[in-house]
């Protein structure tokens, strides 16, 4: 095969469709003969094609929501959460390891009290439906955020916005009781694989924690220690540390 | 509605995956799901296995509801679904036995499904691995990287690319893309998994 580029550029000019008929009957000749630019053209077909599939990224999420009581595996890392999450979460931390409370509930209303201010956009941005999910979230105006955040994440793209706004969602449906809902929410940036991986298992604990459940707590907590780990979201870490530290004995 | 009961217009899973039909998707999958996690469960897997093999075979069928494929005349889906699973269970098996973890039952439950191997379904399996092995390398990009790259795949010109991304031009935004695909590439190929691919 020629230089890896050089295919590159050939192959790219291929699937934009910038070639002459007769260089497009070349390039298929030599896919044809040359197994590595084969391979490599079947990578960049795919890769595009997995980038720009929408569809098949709701149809994943569908298929993983189908799935009860699915176990999750633990092979994939992601790089660091944002700086902001990191920093909020720091002083959560702070803040819980100075005045933990003893019972579950206290535990509970501790934790889920201190995700503030809520912030999706920068100061520069001018969505405004995304500035005024942040205001009802940052004003404890749940029920009205919800539909608003179920509207915005719909069916569209799995990206990181997104992301946060689920996670968001499912921290408000906490807030109005629906932990049924939270967990579907929670579930989904884990079977993804989102940044928020960590801080939805640790949700998931909390919610263990408010049903007594002390014992699922533990093991989601654990859970949330192993993945925080791996993707080195130490703030997530230190708070599921400090909880399995403070959680009643069995 | 029962959960027998057919939903109206669901006549035909690999148009009910073209359509995005999720009732009638949830509808092959009580339809079909239960001979796909019997036979995991008799070879060797548990429900888990069952589900994630499932979700594959499902999958290859969405990639195949792109074309213009159609099942074998008078094909069932929850058949064709099932040779597919068996395929994908094939590799799985054969992972696991390298990997040496009661190497001996893995060993046997190939043996015993070495008569129900397909090449071209065995072709159709690999390619959804590296799918999966793509999307989960892409989306453990950066943001800007990702936005960058779907702009680029969306056959995007590299003056508009650097125009909405906010580089200085055209030239710089192709070096960036490069730059990125090249990370990517780099992730993709250092995956253990990929050389099996």
């Amino acid at each position: 095969m020629q230089s890896e580029d050089t295919a590159l550029e050939q192959i790219d000019r291929y699937l934009n469709g910038e070639m002459t008929p007769e260089e497009m009957e070349n390039f298929r000749q030599e896919l044809s003969r040359d197994h590595e630019l084969a391979s490599l053209f079947r990578e960049e077909r795919l890769l595009r094609d997995v980038i720009q599939d929408d569809r098949r990224r709701a149809l994943k999420r569908q298929l993983h929501a189908g799935q009860p009581g699915r176990k999750i595996s633990w092979f994939r890392s992601k790089p660091l959460m944002s700086a902001a999450a990191v920093l909020l979460i720091g002083t959560v931390i702070t803040v819980v390891f100075w005045y933990l409370p003893q019972t579950p509930e206290q535990l509970y209303r501790t934790f889920i009290k201190q995700e503030k201010p809520v912030s999706f956009t920068k100061m520069s941005d001018q969505n405004d439906s995304l500035k005024v999910i942040e205001n009802l979230l940052n004003s404890d105006e749940y029920q009205q955020a919800i539909p608003l955040m179920e509207m915005r994440i719909g069916d569209s793209l799995f990206n990181s916005t997104n992301n946060r706004l689920r996670f968001q969602l499912g921290i408000a449906y906490l807030h109005t009781g629906a932990e049924e809902q939270a967990v579907l929410q929670f579930d989904v940036l884990i079977q993804n694989d989102a940044l928020e991986k960590g801080q939805a298992l640790l949700y998931k604990a909390l919610i263990k924690l408010k049903q007594k459940d002390i014992e699922a707590c533990r093991s989601l907590l654990n859970q949330t220690i192993t993945v925080s780990e791996k993707i080195q979201d130490t703030e997530t870490l230190r708070k599921a540390r400090a909880l399995l530290k403070e959680l009643p004995p069995a | 509605m029962k959960s027998s009961e057919i939903p109206p217009g669901c006549t035909n899973l690999l148009d009910a995956l073209r359509s995005n039909n999720s009732q009638c998707i949830e509808f092959f999958r009580r339809k079909c799901f239960g001979s796909i996690q019997a036979f995991i469960l008799k070879n060797s897997g548990n429900e888990t296995d069952a589900e994630d093999v499932y979700q594959d075979a499902i999958m290859i069928l969405y990639e195949k509801s792109k074309t213009d494929f159609q099942l074998e005349e008078g094909g069932q889906p929850c058949a064709y679904l099932l040779k597919v699973a068996i395929n994908k269970w094939i590799r799985v098996a054969k992972k696991r036995a390298q990997a040496g973890k009661n190497k001996q039952k893995w060993v046997v439950t190939i043996q015993r499904l070495e008569t129900l191997y397909d090449e071209a379904l065995d072709r159709a399996v690999r390619e959804e691995e590296l799918r999966k092995l793509l999307e989960r390398k892409f989306e453990m990009l950066g943001e800007r990287t990702k936005k960058a790259l779907r702009l680029f795949s969306e056959g995007i010109s590299m003056k508009e690319i650097a125009e909405v991304m906010g580089y200085e031009n055209g030239d710089v935004a192709k070096k960036e893309v490069w730059r990125f695909r090249k990370q990517l590439k780099k992730m993709i190929q250092s995956d253990p998994d990929y050389k099996d691919l």
